[in-house]
């Protein structure tokens, strides 16, 4: 038995997937708490999408160079996540409104360039997304070190974060810049989507920075714990979803969103008879 | 990244505004406020002073709600001056602005004694945890509005009467010395009603100072030792006889209006269009 | 008056060009449009100067994957003749094809060859991204020979005056194909025996595998689409294999996301190749033709196993 658990550790794309499973699973459970609680998930799909021109124009520019791709997706992601928040302060539109727009608009100016240039219409799509099994070291680095940075400034910050989400109008009697948190805030989720997406894929981002929180959401009463239970849940599934993939043979990203699945499937179904 | 925490660090930690000697605790002067079609607020002028209990009451959409987020500085006057100790607002964190409970989503997973403690986030300071003192604040404030018992619970399992306490509690953790209550009595009963009387009650003999807005008059005539009636404009305020004539109810309400005079002489009011509304 | 005079000049100028022209014009060349790079090469080769021949995907592009724009369906409409792989390769525009209205000559030039079968190599993993067979025909120049014999005869059907030249072509083209098929085999001969072994990021030698002797070890994709991901048992499994048999060298097409390919190459010590696969090179590249590209990918097989 015990063997049969190390079998997997003899590769070597394993335990990078694995590392990278952990980490991106905390830093997304972290953010995805918050996600969670203001009803940003759509925010946060969306948000992977407007990546698309920044990845676009990152390619022609650097002729197709996979490194820079990384600094382009972020900066495309941060014009995304200012442009939504200033159109939904300045204007009395919903954000999800501001996020439709945003996310269709950038998307379709990605679709755009690609297409304008037709002999660089390599599948980018496929080219900009990770997998995490195709997780390198130096991928690791990179997100340890912003997956530090963002939950770092979240502890920093945390009971500014947790007013400003739950109550803005105290925050404002407060005098804090509420906004100027609000921002913040966004951006640090817009900073966990690009680093997951480039490590991890589109699929297993959203689901690791939804799916977790819920769970967590479900089965604990204060955010600190909420926190914390949606991190392990997410450490857990990677690693389950990992050596699912490896021994049934499913391919790894839908493996790990599956056990993600199941695992709030199991909390809704003891909140449900609990409930009753 | 660093620069931004910078700017955020230094318009967090600015220091709040020094309350004037002497001046009235709150002064408004020709208050306007205009919103894209409407004027919520025209030409609203009067002072309070320290430990004063008003009570606002008018029809809906008179403007109750705009005036007291003017006043917390959560809004700005499209014309005229707030003053607070005599400078703006938004200097002042001494401000508890109570809004109507449907503001907040009451399933956000914080317990009583964490919502208690947002209300001490700007005294506790950026990047800091809260310490021993802002403990005991919390602890104080609870026991003031008799929640000790439910300091764990989450917020999610708290009656109506409870969630009005826990925000009355928030604003005495922020230590406020003004707190303005958005219609607190609303939906609430009897029972509950009573127990924040009494709480508003120990509250203005500690001084602090109380603005409620509320519906029903009888109840602003019977509890509060000043009342302010407003529909966009101040059309009085003052001790409650002077305020609730029948003219100024006329002018308020309008048509709504329903009159009648008692066998002990109090004036029934009722206001037709709240029925069932809100 | 004046208006009836008018409407007489602007009637005339209508149909003027109707009326027929009695000068001597050479007829106009077909209209070809390949589906990649590499039909069209062969078209060329067959049509020579009768035929004009353009390709949908632009080169270095992935065939597995293409958006087209209004101006590719307008291509569709108005060519003579569509050239096809067929197998399943063009699936993505099947639907573009069929709702496009066009009334061209459509060909399948794969259609009928000796296919290989999906899931021939690998048990239980079905990827029907392609359908049922392996659509990589054009690793094989005897295959490639049957496509110039099938347009010369769409070309010919097209425009019989010239259909001695389009088959003289196809004759003459073929030649080289032999050429070609005797070089590569030579080239293979001097690969020592024991590491004939190919790696690559899907499944698209095979039938380069068949012909020339090879073996396929596996690949990074499992399956014959570029559009699937592996599981962690099959990257295993190749990982597995490779270090097992000793194969020095994982080989990636260059339109395909290298990402998974390099991860694997560097866990087993093998060396990362990058070939041209799916298509052609642009004029000033290094496989601008069919011919090219054979000589270019196997030359650097052969460098990578040698």
């Amino acid at each position: 038995m015990f063997d049969l658990l190390l079998e997997p550790l003899r590769y070597p794309f394993m335990l990078r997937g694995l590392c990278a499973a952990a980490t991106v699973g905390v830093v997304c459970a972290v953010v995805g708490s918050f996600v969670v609680l203001r009803g940003l998930a759509f925010y946060g799909d969306a948000l992977a999408h407007t990546i698309l021109p920044g990845v676009a124009v990152g390619y022609l520019i650097g002729g197709g160079a996979r490194k820079p791709l990384f600094w382009w997706a972020m900066l495309a992601a941060l014009a995304s996540a200012l442009g939504i928040g200033f159109i939904a302060r300045s204007t009395r539109l919903k954000e999800d409104t501001a996020v439709g727009i945003v996310f269709a608009g950038m998307f379709a100016l990605g679709i755009a360039v690609i297409s304008s240039v037709r002999n660089y219409a390599v599948d980018l799509t496929h080219f900009l997304f990770g997998d995490i099994l195709g997780v390198a070291a130096a991928d690791l680095w990179l997100i340890g070190i912003f997956g530090a940075a963002i939950v770092l400034v979240v502890l920093a910050l945390y009971k500014e974060f947790l007013l400003v989400s739950f109550d803005p109008v105290l925050a404002a009697t407060l005098r804090l810049p509420a906004k100027l948190i609000d921002f913040l805030l966004l951006v640090l989720i817009a900073m966990a989507i690009v680093v997951s997406l480039q490590t991890v894929g589109i699929a297993l981002m959203v689901a690791m920075l939804v799916t977790p929180a819920a769970t967590a959401y479900l089965l604990t009463q204060r955010l600190p714990a909420m926190m914390a239970l949606a991190s392990l849940l997410a450490v857990l599934s990677g690693v389950i979803g990992l050596y699912v993939s490896f021994f049934a043979g499913i391919a790894s990203g839908a493996a790990i969103v599956l056990v993600t699945t199941a695992f709030f499937g199991l909390a809704w179904l003891v909140r449900t008879i609990a409930g009753r | 990244m660093s620069t931004f925490l910078q700017k955020l660090s230094r318009t967090v930690g600015h220091h709040f505004s020094p309350h004037v000697h002497g001046a009235p605790i709150l002064r408004l002067r020709d208050v306007r406020v205009e919103y894209e079609q409407t004027v919520a607020l025209d030409n609203v002028s009067f002072e309070i002073q320290r430990g004063d209990r008003v009570a606002v009451v008018g029809p809906n959409g008179a403007g109750k709600s705009t005036l007291f987020k003017v006043i917390a500085g959560v809004e700005r006057a499209s014309a005229g001056t707030v003053e607070i100790f005599g400078n703006e607002p938004e200097g002042h964190i001494c401000i508890g602005y109570v809004p109507q409970r449907s503001q907040i989503d009451w399933n956000f997973p914080v317990n009583v004694a964490d919502m208690v403690m947002m209300g001490r986030v700007s005294k506790i300071g950026l990047f800091r945890q809260p310490r021993r003192e802002d403990r005991e604040h919390v602890r104080r404030a609870l026991e003031q509005v008799g929640l000790t018992d439910l300091a764990k619970r989450r917020i999610n399992r708290l009656s109506g009467g409870q969630q009005q306490r826990i925000f009355i509690a928030r604003a005495l953790a922020q230590e406020a010395e003004l707190l303005l209550l958005d219609e607190p009595f609303m939906g609430l009963d009897a029972a509950a009603q009573q127990s924040i009387f009494e709480i508003l009650e120990r509250l203005g003999t500690r001084g602090v100072t109380i603005l409620v807005s509320l519906h029903d008059l009888n109840m602003a005539s019977k509890h509060f030792g000043k009342v302010m009636l407003l529909r966009s404009r101040l059309l009085g305020y003052g001790a409650a006889a002077g305020v609730i004539t029948a003219e100024h109810l006329v002018a308020a309400y309008g048509a709504h209006l329903h009159m009648v005079k008692t066998a002990d002489g109090a004036l029934m009011v009722s206001d037709t269009h709240c029925e069932g509304c809100e | 008056m004046k208006i009836s005079a008018l409407r007489f000049l602007f009637t005339a100028l209508v149909f003027l060009p109707l009326i027929p022209s009695f000068a001597e014009e050479p007829p106009a060349p077909l209209e070809i449009l390949a589906t990649n790079t590499i039909i069209a090469d062969v078209a060329r080769q067959v049509g020579g100067e009768y035929v004009r021949v353009e390709s949908l995907l632009a080169p270095d592009t992935d065939p597995h994957s293409f958006q087209p724009a209004p101006s590719d369906v307008s291509r569709i409409v108005s060519c003579d003749a569509l050239l096809m792989n067929g197998l399943g390769l063009e699936q993505s525009l099947a639907t573009l094809i069929a709702n496009s209205g066009s009334r061209a000559v459509m060909v399948e030039l794969s259609a009928g060859l000796p296919a290989r079968r999906l899931g021939r190599d690998y048990d239980g993993h079905h990827d029907h991204d392609h359908g049922d067979f392996d659509p990589h025909v054009w690793f094989d120049p005897n295959l490639v020979m049957l496509w110039a014999g099938k347009i010369a005869d769409a070309l010919a059907g097209l425009d019989s005056l010239h259909a001695g030249v389009f088959y003289d072509n196809a004759e003459r083209y073929r030649a080289q194909l032999v050429e070609l098929d005797a070089w590569i085999r030579a080239q293979v001969e001097t690969i020592p025996p024991g590491r004939r072994k190919l790696v690559s990021d899907h499944d698209q030698f095979g039938y380069f595998c068949d012909r020339y002797g090879l073996e396929s070890a596996g690949a990074v994709i499992p399956g014959f689409s570029t559009l699937s991901e592996p599981s962690a048992r099959e990257l295993a499994a190749l990982e597995d294999a490779i270090r097992a048999q000793k194969v020095t060298a994982v080989f990636v097409g260059n339109t395909v996301s290298p990402v998974l390919a390099k991860r694997v190459a560097d866990d087993t010590g093998a060396r990362l190749i990058t070939l041209y696969t799916g298509s052609l090179t642009s004029a000033d590249g290094a496989a601008p033709t069919y011919l090219a590209f054979m000589r270019h990918d196997v030359a650097t097989i052969v460098d990578a196993l040698k």
